[in-house]
């Protein structure tokens, strides 16, 4: 039987009365807090026992501080001469316990617990929580233009979904601890002035929730990069999370080294700070340079070569495949698949052989039939602006050759044609090019609606 | 309407003062307030921290000396005469009392 457990408690940093509730529930079922760790809080067991809690904030202590202050010291003794013994503390959070069910409370004042409990926040939580709202804000507008510009895109690969999500959720997560944080202020303020206190609101369902998307959602995105991603996808993905657990523990490490040392909490955030930044811009630099060079070098893939396409130039003409490049690339997720293939000859550009075929396609796969008009729409319209320059546009054309429900060719505004059909199939939308010489027979129609309308 | 800084005193804040009329350690105020007012008031460790720091800076009392943790305070003129003032307002309320409800009324 374990005698230590540790656990990530989700708590706001200033819902001192929700984590005074959750230390007295494990003192009473046998786990006593014994230290607050960089993330995890560390338990251990002990006879089952009420004990009160009280967690208070000494708004001037710092994480880089090497050791307590003498004030920090002194606050301490003053509530250890009331009986409350220091169970833990973290930077400015300080979780004291009592074995005394009548003991006198360490704050008997609301308006002064309010301004103390403001100090501290004004110091760490407001200013973290309103860089990361304006960087989510940001970021959420630029996801905004991403799927503006790209719905389908962006709605197809996990890793943007992903990304996407996990600011959401975080701007989500900000906003909500803001608000409750401001509104219990505003509140606890008015209590204030009757005598009262108010309890801080708890936010720690919410939270969970919320880290239980973020990890639902990660997961997702891992199996889709380990099953379907590119091999530099795959290695980009592991990079970067080796990257941020190999940063983390730097910052953590070289905080804890310095204070171990003596470093001053100015030295030691200067220092900390500095080095953390400079290291991250090399590795992620690193990370970059050598997926670019893994690629050229050929050690890496864009996309997944070595799988036969649904459709290939071969099965449209009799064409020695020897000399052709293939490139597949795609992603998917549960709401759209995207898939592009490209195949043409290893050609010069300066000097290409265009009396050999080619062929490009794009594959829509809508695996939720609400978005399958929506789709369509995107795809008919997403040459406008080009299509205007140059004089072409889609044009309804019969879909039974295809075996397609619905198709269209785009046609010169003078007549001449593209090559270029949209075809929709019942759960697929397929862009396909023959290049401008190359109209497609009415076996070659037949054999795309065999092999793509499937 | 939020109150202004020590426009009014609360009890916690006169009865931390009233022990500052003659040098007192920090943390014997925690005892000494229940002991002035029979168990009626109480002052909690971080409550009395947080005013003591808060009178120091307003400049109602002053470090009288540090003994290890233990620190002395006494109250200085500023200290003395927000106290009177303090004094007054709640003498006159129950001058006010009285009046209303006369002498006979609070037997």
């Amino acid at each position: 039987m374990r005698d230590t457990k540790r656990r990530l408690e989700l708590f706001s940093f200033y819902d001192h009365t929700g984590i005074e509730k959750h230390l007295e529930k494990m003192a009473a079922s046998g786990w006593m807090l014994d230290k607050l760790g960089a993330y995890l809080w560390h338990y251990r067991r002990v006879e089952p026992k009420p004990m009160k809690f009280c967690v208070t904030y000494y708004p001037r202590a710092s994480q880089f501080d090497p050791e307590p202050s003498e004030g920090e010291l002194d606050f301490r003794e003053f509530c250890e001469r009331t009986g409350w013994k220091l169970a833990g503390s973290s930077a400015q959070l300080q979780i004291f316990r009592n074995e005394d069910p009548d003991a006198v409370p360490i704050e008997t004042d609301p308006v002064l617990e309010i301004d103390t409990l403001h100090r501290a926040v004004k110091k760490t939580f407001l200013p973290v929580y309103f860089i990361l709202l304006a960087l989510g804000v940001l970021q959420v507008f630029l996801l905004i233009g991403q799927l503006v510009n790209d719905p389908i895109d962006w709605l197809s690969r996990p890793g943007g979904m992903f990304s996407g999500f996990t600011w959401i959720i975080l701007l989500l997560i900000l906003s909500v601890e803001l608000i409750a944080y401001f509104r219990w202020r505003a509140r606890a303020k008015q209590a204030a002035e009757r005598g009262e206190f108010l309890d801080t609101p708890n936010t720690s369902p919410f939270q969970k929730v919320c880290l239980a998307l973020v990890l639902v959602s990660f997961a997702w995105w891992m199996v889709n990069i380990i099953l379907l991603g590119s091999s530099l996808m795959r290695y980009l993905c592991a990079a970067m999370l080796v990257t941020i657990a190999v940063l983390v523990a730097l910052f953590n490490g070289l905080k804890n080294l310095m204070k171990r040392r003596g470093a001053s909490k100015n030295l030691n955030r200067g220092v900390t700070f500095t080095v953390y930044f400079i290291v991250a811009f090399v590795l992620f630099d690193a990370i970059i340079f050598f997926g670019i060079w893994a690629v050229s070098s050929g050690l890496l893939d864009l996309g997944d070569q070595s799988g036969d396409p649904p459709l290939s130039v071969a099965d449209l003409a009799d064409v020695d495949m020897d000399g052709y490049f293939t490139r597949r690339t795609g992603d998917e997720t549960v709401l759209l698949g995207q898939y592009e293939v490209f195949q043409h000859t290893n050609w010069n550009r300066d000097d290409p052989d265009l009396s050999l075929p080619s062929l490009e396609y794009t594959l829509t796969e809508v695996k939720l039939p609400f978005l399958y008009d929506w789709c369509r729409d995107r795809l008919y319209h997403e040459d406008d602006k080009r299509g205007e320059e140059f004089g072409y546009r889609y044009e309804a054309t019969d879909p039974a050759p295809w075996g397609a429900q619905e198709a269209w060719e785009r046609v010169y505004d003078d007549g001449g044609r593209t090559n270029r059909f949209l075809l929709c199939y019942e759960h697929r939308i397929v862009v396909i090019d023959f290049g401008s010489k190359r109209i497609p027979t009415p076996e070659q129609r037949a054999i795309v609606g065999e092999k793509l309308g499937q | 309407m939020p109150r202004l800084k020590f426009q009014t005193l609360t009890e916690q804040m006169f009865y931390v003062l009233l022990c500052l009329k003659t040098e007192c350690c920090g943390m014997d105020i925690l005892d000494r307030v229940p002991a002035m007012t029979g168990g009626r008031v109480s002052v909690g460790s971080g409550t009395l921290y947080n005013l003591l720091e808060q009178f120091l800076d307003a400049g109602m009392i002053r470090e009288t000396k540090v003994e290890g943790r233990r620190r002395s305070y006494i109250l200085t003129e500023a200290g003395v005469n927000r106290l009177a003032e303090e004094y007054r307002r709640i003498a006159a309320q129950g001058e006010d009392y009285r009046r209303i409800f006369g002498e006979e009324e609070q037997k």
